[in-house]
């Protein structure tokens, strides 16, 4: 378990970028779905979400607002940009790459 | 069970935790956006049916490790901003490498026994090597150079005198001498030890005290051609006065006697008499200790800093004021100042007087500020904000407490925002502005007839003509009001 925790953490970027895809959303949302997606297997610590947030805000690829969502709450929201597009594609062929290499790697010494 | 007080119990948890981090808009804007995350999951644990404090308990463990998110505020720059590249840092003082040398091994001494065991195993070795190699006495340079310049190695060139201006890099000393007591770390070519504790003031123009354990008193003689008088307990400061006009006193003139106040095992009060006449800059540190300051100080430039002890000064006329505390409150009494700056952790803070510019910040303090304020710009996580007087620009922002104004004088601009606070603003009646308000639970009551959208949660709302002024509200939980004072004129 702790290899794929390895593994996924260094898709942290990638696994985000995927998520705001197909509309906006905020941190705990996105964590949420995550979950769900996993069947409650991986999730996202708070710190590590915002730092991951903040970098790939940074970078150009996602922005942020805040959001007015009642009750109570004002929630920042984020949102991909073009850029954050063109990363995600680009990180998702070469995860394909290399997990078609791996198949094969792993496959071989199996035999 | 009361959500509004377990939202609140999310950010004070969120805010205790990031208790070391510099307070700044940027820290705010986290801990309101994770302490909401963790309200949002903590309510979703508990209506799956965990037990309230259990929920708690999950949810704050889903913050995960601070250090990262420390780290992350810490990259930015004081403001919040990103951080600036490194080429565009720029310092000329070399006193400037002997207090940031000192203040990180003060600050590794004091955070970890293991590391002070290590640091002490070190200089013992070295000590122990340089006393066989130099049996009467040892004196090294080091010379740093910026823009890669060519290493010296200064046990070639011994002799080397000290850069002039024109070369690039700084030139201290560090060595051993049983007549100085031990290690001594300094700058003797420029400043020399003072023993007397009355002398002329006339060739000083600032003044510079660092304390690690002990209090600080300025008291001001109303004589300008008065000497100066240094008292409490002389015997354990190295006093200094450097060729450029620079009072230096310090306590613990030498490695081995500094060790002891590190350690909280002495402290040495100061009690120094100043001609009252205006001074450049006058920079006073303590770590344990309180800084008070006599009525009528002039100064160009004001630094006071203590980690836990309180700060007092009244009637100080200067151009530039910073005044920082840890846990101890500061009072700034009657100032007639350009810029005034107050930081603190956990203690109050209050300000009176005539203010050009005014920038507070405090974790869990309340701020207090009265008189006459050009720009006030305020920021707080669980304390209130609360200003009252002459105010022509103000920006006020808490998490947890409220902010509130009561201006005499209509302002120019006015930003308060709260997330679960009351945000209050009260000036006279008789010209126009624009609202832009947004209260998410909370009411907005206004004593001036708006035209707009009132009713509503958020929205934009006019009084009179519009008035070309701009005020922005907002809380989250809390209510907005504006109220209407009587005017000055």
């Amino acid at each position: 378990m702790s290899i794929s925790a390895d593994t996924l953490r260094g898709h942290t970027d990638t696994i985000l970028l995927t998520q705001l895809l197909h509309g906006d959303h905020y941190g705990y949302e996105i964590n949420k779905r995550i979950q769900t997606q996993t069947g409650g297997k991986y999730g996202f610590k708070e710190a590590t979400l915002y730092t991951a947030f903040k970098r790939l805000e940074n970078a150009g690829l996602i922005t942020s607002y805040w959001g007015e969502d009642g009750p109570g709450a004002r929630r920042r929201y984020y949102s991909i940009t073009d850029e954050g597009r063109r990363r995600q594609a680009e990180n998702c062929q070469e995860w394909l790459e290399t997990k078609a290499l791996l198949d094969a790697l792993i496959a071989s010494e199996e035999e | 069970m009361n959500m509004e007080r377990m939202r609140t119990k999310f950010i004070i948890a969120v805010t205790q935790r990031l208790a070391a981090a510099e307070d700044t808009a940027a820290k705010i804007e986290l801990i309101e956006e994770l302490s909401e995350n963790l309200f949002s999951r903590w309510k979703d644990l508990a209506a799956g049916g965990a037990e309230e404090n259990e929920a708690y308990a999950r949810a704050l463990d889903d913050l995960g490790d601070v250090d990262e998110l420390l780290a992350y505020l810490d990259s930015l720059g004081p403001e919040g901003e990103l951080p600036k590249s490194p080429d565009s840092t720029v310092r000329d003082f070399t006193s400037d490498i002997l207090h940031g040398v000192e203040d990180i091994v003060k600050e590794t001494v004091s955070q970890t026994k293991d590391a002070m065991d290590q640091a002490a195993v070190i200089v013992r070795n070295l000590a122990d090597k340089i006393k066989e190699k130099y049996p009467d006495g040892f004196k090294g340079k080091i010379v740093v150079h910026m823009d890669r310049d060519e290493e010296q190695n200064p046990e070639e060139e011994p002799d080397r005198a000290a850069p002039g201006p024109e070369e690039k890099g700084w030139s201290f000393t560090v060595g051993y001498n049983r007549d100085r007591g031990g290690f001594f770390c300094g700058n003797p070519a420029a400043s020399r030890r003072v023993t007397d504790t009355v002398f002329s003031a006339e060739e000083l123009g600032s003044a510079d005290i660092q304390l690690v354990n002990g209090d600080v008193k300025i008291m001001l003689d109303d004589d300008p051609n008065a000497d100066v008088h240094i008292s409490g307990q002389t015997d354990k400061l190295d006093v200094r006065i450097s060729d450029g006009g620079v009072l230096s006193i310090r306590q613990g003139n030498t490695a081995s006697s500094s060790f002891f106040f590190l350690r909280g095992l002495a402290s040495a009060d100061v009690e120094l008499t100043l001609p009252k006449r205006c001074w450049e800059t006058l920079k006073i540190s303590t770590v344990n200790g309180d800084i008070d300051i006599a009525d009528g100080l002039e100064a160009r430039e004001l630094l006071l800093e203590t980690g836990s002890g309180d700060i007092g000064l009244r009637k100080a006329s200067c151009t530039d004021v910073k005044l920082k505390s840890g846990s101890g409150d500061i009072s700034f009494r009657r100032a007639s100042c350009t810029k005034v700056k107050l930081q603190s952790g956990s203690g109050d803070m209050d300000c009176g007087g005539t203010v050009e510019e005014l920038e507070a910040q405090t974790a869990s303090g309340d701020l207090s500020v009265a008189g006459e304020f050009g720009k006030i710009n305020a920021v707080t996580s669980s304390g209130d904000i609360k200003a009252e007087g002459s105010v022509r620009e103000m920006r006020g922002a808490s998490v947890s407490g409220d902010v509130s104004v009561k201006s005499q004088v209509l302002p120019e601009t006015l930003e308060l925002s709260s997330k679960s606070g009351d945000c209050e603003a009260a000036f006279p009646d008789g010209e126009g502005f624009t609202l832009q308000f947004s209260a998410v639970t909370g009411d907005l009551e206004s004593a001036f007839p708006l035209a707009g959208p009132v009713g509503a949660r958020s929205g934009e709302a006019i009084y009179l003509d519009g008035g070309g002024r701009l005020f922005r509200m907002s809380t989250v939980s809390g209510d907005l009001s504006l109220r209407c004072v009587d005017s000055m004129q």
